[in-house]
């Protein structure tokens, strides 16, 4: 049997937050506690990786690629074909981005212009969020 | 040889005296205070400069600066080559950046010399976006106080250009600006070879302010740029080398100088070696990537704005870019 859930990353980050406050607990029982760490950790690992989605799309819809073609190790100019002044725009749809997490969250485009290959566009919008 | 070991030892008290700022800089943090706020300055102070061989030049805001000495040991005069422009991003928004910057361009190596200084603000805005639009404006403009020291005169100098760019919806292959194939889509032909062109039009005003009257007055001129890049066998030796080919044309619309309105060409070509330089501080943290370029050139023409009269020449040089 497969069961999904489907929550918003706001419900996921206070699930997060009780998992720590009942591993933190000295009345856990130590399997107990167990079971919230690994709980706390996939659903970190999920949180994670929505973002680097949501990058992934960005850089796809940016350059034509398809995102499951995407490695983080690709450069932007010669990986995915995205040019020095065609970078620039980028700061746009990052702002767009990263404002949804965190209000008044901005991207400039001479920060865009430093981005060498898609780990950093994803390590830049994890830094501003 | 002689002005390689100069250059390489400017490289190397450059590339030492901007990581020594910032490791002074954190020193200076004591282990009370925690994360150190003098640090971050200082780190954004790093990240804010840029050093490249010119600011007017839109396609050449990826080029790096340029420094070459020779002296030929015996009576006859040294000579030098510096290309470089240092500038300071004042206001930095996700749609436009305005940045001070000096220039400095000194060529003594060649016929007709080269002395020009250009110091003023550059502002570069997106008009349009390629995420909700097809096709986008790049636009660099700039205002700059011009000094040329060969014809001791001094002016100012106004560009504005406009670099269109599109999005992905425009078809691959003639999409300028992006380089063609990318990797992600087409691995194997793009190890063999990818390329990319640039297209650029616009307009140079250029008022001098001169004793002589034959020097005195204003141009106004029109500006159009195609320059196109291939970057071959990257599957051998990495994105490292890029063959090049750069044309300008200006035309004069108006001039109230004794000079003749007419057109202006300059043809560069050549080809670079790149490498990559991280820097980064005490604790591995990147703070910018710097680049090191070995290049020939060979230059045809003129370029009035940074005061290159009509000639032609070729150069090898080592460049910087921070």
């Amino acid at each position: 049997m497969k069961l999904e859930i489907k929550l918003k990353r706001n419900e996921l980050e206070l699930l997060v937050s009780i998992a720590e406050k009942f591993i933190s607990n000295p009345q856990t029982a130590s399997s107990e506690a167990k079971v919230a760490k690994s709980a706390k950790t996939t659903i970190e690992k999920v949180l994670d990786e929505s973002i680097d989605l949501e990058v992934l799309g960005i850089l796809s819809r940016f350059s034509g690629v398809a995102v499951e073609d995407i490695k983080k190790s690709h450069t932007l100019k010669f990986g995915l074909g995205i040019g020095d002044s065609r970078k620039l725009d980028l700061a746009v749809p990052f702002t767009r981005l990263a404002s949804k997490y965190k209000s008044g969250a901005k991207i400039n485009r001479s920060e865009c212009s430093d981005l060498i290959k898609v780990s950093d566009c994803i390590s830049l919008i994890k830094s501003k969020i | 040889m002689k002005n390689l070991i100069y250059i390489f030892f400017f490289l190397l008290v450059f590339n030492t005296v901007a990581q020594d700022i910032d490791n002074s800089q954190d020193a200076n943090v004591t282990q009370e205070s925690g994360e150190s706020e003098i640090g971050g300055k200082s780190k954004m102070i790093l990240e804010r400069i840029t050093i490249i061989e010119t600011f007017q030049d839109k396609l050449k805001k990826s080029e790096p600066a340029t420094f070459s000495y020779t002296n030929p040991g015996d009576t006859s005069k040294s000579t030098y080559l510096l290309d470089l422009a240092i500038g300071f991003n004042i206001v930095k928004s996700p749609k436009s950046t305005l940045a001070i910057n000096g220039e400095w361009h000194r060529n003594t190596q060649i016929d007709k010399e080269q002395k020009k200084d250009l110091h003023g603000m550059t502002w570069n805005l997106g008009i349009s976006n390629t995420d909700c639009r097809w096709w986008a404006i790049d636009k660099n403009t700039s205002l700059k106080y011009s000094n040329d020291r060969i014809k001791n005169t001094e002016g100012w100098v106004f560009t504005s250009y406009f670099a269109p760019i599109f999005s992905s919806k425009f078809p691959g292959i003639l999409r300028p600006n992006d380089v063609h194939p990318p990797e992600a889509k087409h691995p194997k032909f793009a190890k063999i070879f990818q390329y990319s062109y640039d297209v650029l039009g616009g307009f140079e005003h250029r008022e001098t302010v001169s004793k002589i009257d034959s020097l005195d007055g204003g141009i106004t001129s029109g500006y159009f740029r195609f320059k196109a890049t291939i970057y071959p066998a990257s599957a051998l030796i990495g994105n490292i080398l890029e063959i090049y080919y750069d044309y300008t044309y200006r035309s004069d619309w108006r001039s109230n100088t004794f000079e003749d309105t007419r057109n202006r060409e300059i043809k560069k070509y050549g080809f670079n070696l790149k490498f990559k330089i991280k820097i980064s501080d005490r604790n591995d943290k990147k703070i910018k990537d710097a680049e090191l370029k070995v290049g020939w050139e060979h230059v045809n023409g003129e370029d009035p704005i940074v005061g290159l009269e009509d000639q032609e020449f070729d150069k090898i040089s080592l460049k910087f870019k921070f």
